[in-house]
């Protein structure tokens, strides 16, 4: 062949058409999309024996048991462990991604403190330690030493009050009751024998609930969906809300009243139940003010009700016949976790309907729950008297510690600052994140977090058994985290330790013979464990002891003060002065467990609300579209919203499920970029609670 | 032949958004990046918030859990010009390749049910949380685009299992997708829709069942059930337009 251009040519056009046929140019441009796609920064991924462990997840009060399944040591999902006794295979949202809270961008691994220009600086454990023993001992007369503990019940909350107890001035501080708040008013009206009490919610027929998120994780969430999607009767639910929360719009039947005016449904529909006779009278007949009771709902037949509320008259019938022709039926307060807690009237007036529903002490009501026991020489401890932080006077609090764990549940920063000495108060956090009122602290002392050390589960508060169970130590702690219970070691000066208390616990149990332990392999009786050490053992690989229902009678007196706080309620249809014609919206606040802007949510949780529509975060404000047309806000917009208390940013997104003149806002998440509560502007009552503020919306140029 | 499939039932879903993370936990899907919004994030499985367009108080909101619905006609398959669809004919499992995927978005522009994502930044874990992953699934490049596989990885343990056992035939106890599994209310059925004695195949012949958009005879393997007939009205109609038109109602 010549050595021609044109056999060149051909040579090399024959040669690209040949190497196509072979696997050479397809082999390449596979590697070079394998090798593009394994760059240096792409994280290898874990490698190494498989294994399963459980624990307890201990992010909210619910308890819920966690199957966790590991590479080496390292767990890399989480799942809810089937045929536990309180959450049957159920992990919400928070639970699933719980084991990525390590390493959260705002985790607070070692000791920081407040620098000059505001932000938190690292800072020795031994200085912060001599700097806060330092303003605990030159507190000034009047003023006292605090410590606010989210998660009451525990052997961790004892130790704090013990600490206290050192302190001739100091008190031990609870936030305002949101789940418990309709238990503890129950509680005040009798002499319960058998101590706390619960919602029997997995036996009720019905249950009407006033912003109580029943259906969105709400006490033990397992046992709510066991009663609701119970084959053959499930329960009816009566949700009273002004939002269209999920449990509202999911609710047999919801009752959407204007804000503030919750009370007067619930008297409405007492009127109601007494009047057509639905239940019987001796429900009621047992209570000490059940005459100025029904003097006091005569006045609140569901007519006048209607126009205070904007709830048909129909309705509150069809939700008060709904719960009497499905008894048991409880009525269940508290509102949400973003909202606060219902006030003293709402309160009572859904006292009242458990009452008449004949919910107290009645299986699928309200029953009381027997505490575990306590070993005895714990009761000679010196504890500090115990307070809801809305109860202390304000300006008080000379150096407030936070404790190490958040209950879920939204509690604004207003509220605890307003408590402490002006430009005095020193506020101390354990809590291992730097997020909701940690932010706000001069020291912070971070404890371990989730996974990261062995954790009490105590009795979720509204349970009608009392529990216990352990969630066990999966992940190394790191160097710079503090255990509290060594920071109260050193500013008492005596040695405190947990582990061993929460040892002697399991042996008092164990003494007690009561109850069960059930974990993976089944449930056996207490007396099957021979000693305590054999119970502990028990529970901290997974177990959880759970004690009998107590059998209980009704109670024969029940003091029912009706006249005490009638005038509140009537202050819903005789308001005492004009509506604020300034602020004519009414700003609510919503959030659910968990995400309330007071502790950080997982990583992943970008997915609800950064990445979907599916929830939103603290930027956005939802508004009705008439609402918003008023104010001349279009979807998306930037707003202001204001109130008496302050003004915040937001992101407008306008909702044809929202009330007409209510704002919606949630408390949290709040996002990578948020660094501010909608709380913060919204107004406390005396009762320490902010769920309506008057408010008005403008856009922002 | 299996034909894995589901049968959501949205008189159960609350909307908690369990599924959603526990997908993401499952298949190694990055946190958002700052910049990511509901547009340019990455959910294989995303719950959708719709509503009735009544006026207030007679609106109802529910929950419409989507993911990618394998379909048995498959747009993506059909567009994708590098093979990076896999369409397993032994599991009808439809699956992305992203070895071969080359960026082209063709498929998501194909896709009738928006369920397909490209990953717009690279994937990035807070430090530390890399340790967390999940061992068994690869991360994603950007530039490449990723949708739900009903959780393949646990597919081949189920089989690799039972291949041990010396059988061929998948124990369904032993395959369970993370969304299914997560779900508090158990509104999520999986299952083989090819065995008429399995639970999913029993509920995909309620007579409140259908499929999204099914006017489009894509001959998808998800199912919903609502007893609610607004929510079944809707289904044939656009997800997106639906949305836009319930927040401007």
């Amino acid at each position: 062949m010549n050595a021609g251009r044109r056999n060149l040519l051909r040579f090399v056009g024959g040669a690209a058409a040949g190497v196509m046929i072979t696997p050479a140019p397809w082999k390449l441009i596979n590697d070079s999309a394998l090798w593009s796609q394994n760059w240096s920064w792409i994280p290898k991924l874990p490698s190494g024996p498989r294994t399963v462990k459980y624990t307890t997840c201990t992010l909210c009060p619910a308890g819920c048991g966690v199957e966790a399944r590991c590479v080496g040591e390292q767990p890399y999902g989480l799942v809810g462990v089937t045929g536990h006794p309180l959450s049957n295979g159920t992990l919400c949202p928070l639970g699933v991604g719980a084991h990525h809270l390590p390493y959260h961008p705002r985790r607070a691994s070692f000791p920081l403190k407040r620098g000059p220009v505001g932000k938190h600086v690292p800072v020795s454990f031994d200085t912060a330690i001599a700097e806060i023993s330092h303003a605990i001992e030159g507190r000034g007369r009047g003023t006292t030493l605090a410590v606010l503990d989210e998660r009451p019940g525990r052997t961790l909350s004892l130790v704090y009050r013990r600490f206290l107890g050192g302190f001739s001035d100091a008190v031990y501080l609870t936030p305002p009751a949101h789940e418990t708040v309709t238990l503890s008013m129950l509680s005040r009206m009798t002499d319960s024998p058998a101590g706390s009490l619960g919602f029997d919610i997995a036996s009720s027929r019905a249950a009407i609930s006033f912003g109580a998120p029943l259906l969105d994780g709400w006490g033990i969430p397992a046992q709510v969906n066991a009663a609701r999607y119970r084959a053959g009767s499930p329960m009816k639910i009566v949700q009273v809300e002004t939002k269209q929360s999920r449990t509202a719009s999911l609710a047999d039947l919801w009752l959407a009243p204007k804000p503030g005016t919750e009370a007067a449904v619930a008297m409405a529909i007492a009127n109601v139940l007494v009047n057509q006779n639905l239940v019987p009278a001796a429900n009621l007949d047992r209570a000490a003010g059940a005459a100025e009771y029904r003097e006091l709902i005569g006045q609140f037949p569901p007519e006048a009700v209607a126009a205070i509320t904007g709830i048909p008259p129909e309705t509150i019938v069809a939700a008060a016949q709904m719960l009497a022709v499905n008894l048991p039926a409880v009525a269940i307060g508290g509102g949400d976790a973003g909202g606060g807690a219902a006030t003293a009237s709402e309160e009572t007036a859904i006292a009242g309907l458990n009452l008449l529903l004949g919910a107290f002490h009645t299986p699928g009501g309200i029953m009381p729950r027997q505490e575990p026991p306590v070993p005895k020489e714990w009761n000679e401890w010196k504890l500090a008297p115990h307070s809801s932080i809305a109860d202390v006077p304000d300006h008080s609090i000379a150096v407030l510690i936070l404790g190490d764990s958040p209950s879920g549940d939204a509690l604004p920063w207003t509220l605890i600052a307003k408590k402490l000495v002006p430009g005095k108060g020193l506020v101390v956090s354990l809590a291992p994140f730097v997020e909701g009122p940690s932010r706000h602290a001069d020291y912070i002392l971070p404890a371990a977090a989730f996974l990261e050390t062995l954790e009490e589960v105590p009795t979720p508060p509204t349970a009608t058994t009392a529990s216990l169970s352990i969630a066990a130590a999966l992940l190394p702690v790191p160097k710079g985290v503090v255990e509290p219970a060594l920071v109260l070691s050193r500013l008492s000066g005596t040695e405190i330790a947990l582990g061993p208390l929460l040892e002697q616990r399991a042996a008092a149990i164990q003494e007690s013979k009561r109850g069960i332990v059930t974990d993976a392999a089944g449930s056996k009786p207490v007396t099957d464990f021979k000693t305590g050490d054999e119970l502990w053992k028990a529970l901290v690989a997974g177990g959880t002891w759970t004690a009998e229902l107590v059998a209980s009678k009704p109670p024969v007196h029940v003091d029912f003060q009706v006249a005490a706080i009638s005038q509140r309620v009537l202050v819903v249809i005789h308001p005492a002065s004009p509506a604020d014609a300034a602020f004519p919206l009414a700003l609510t606040p919503y959030a659910w467990r968990g995400a309330s802007g007071s502790s950080v949510l997982p990583p992943l949780f970008t997915k609800v609300y950064q990445e979907s529509l599916l929830r939103g975060s603290a930027i956005h404000c939802r508004v009705h579209p008439s609402t918003a047309a008023e104010a001349h806000v279009r979807d998306g917009d930037k707003v202001l919203v204001e109130t008496r208390c302050g003004s915040c940013e937001q992101r407008a997104w306008l909702d044809a499920s929202v009330m007409p003149g209510v704002i919606e806002v949630p408390a949290g998440p709040q996002g990578s970029k948020g660094d501010y509560s909608v709380l913060d502007v919204c107004a406390l009552d005396d009762g320490g609670t902010w769920r309506s503020s008057g408010a008005r919306i403008r856009r922002m140029s | 032949m299996s034909r894995y499939g589901m049968v959501i039932d949205l008189d159960k879903c609350n909307g908690c958004g369990a599924c959603m993370v526990a997908c993401a936990v499952e298949n190694n899907v990055p946190p958002a990046n700052a910049d990511a919004t509901e547009r340019t994030g990455i959910t294989w499985m995303r719950v959708f918030r719709v509503n009735n367009g009544a006026p207030y108080p007679a609106n109802r909101v529910r929950f419409i859990p989507m993911m990618c619905q394998h379909c048995a006609d498959t747009p993506c398959a059909h567009v994708c010009p590098q093979n990076a669809v896999d369409v397993d004919q032994e599991t009808g499992i439809i699956d992305q390749m992203p070895q071969r995927c080359l960026g082209c978005r063709y498929c998501m522009a194909a896709c009738p049910y928006h369920a397909r994502f490209f990953n717009w930044w690279d994937p990035a874990w807070p430090a530390g949380m890399e340790k967390a992953l999940n061992p068994s699934v690869a991360p994603r490049m950007r530039g490449v685009v990723e949708k739900c596989n009903f959780c393949h990885a646990r597919y081949q343990a189920a089989r690799a299992k039972a291949a041990g056992a010396g059988s061929r035939t998948v124990n369904p106890a032993d395959y369970t997708p993370a969304c299914v599994e997560s779900c508090p209310t158990k509104a999520i059925q999986f299952g083989d829709l090819a065995d008429p004695a399995s639970e999913v195949a029993k509920a995909s012949h309620d007579s409140n069942a259908f499929r999204l958009l099914e006017r489009l005879g894509t001959e998808s393997k998800v199912y919903y059930r609502t007893e609610q007939p607004w929510i079944r009205q809707m289904s044939d109609q656009n997800l997106v337009q639906i949305r836009k038109e319930a927040r401007h109602a």
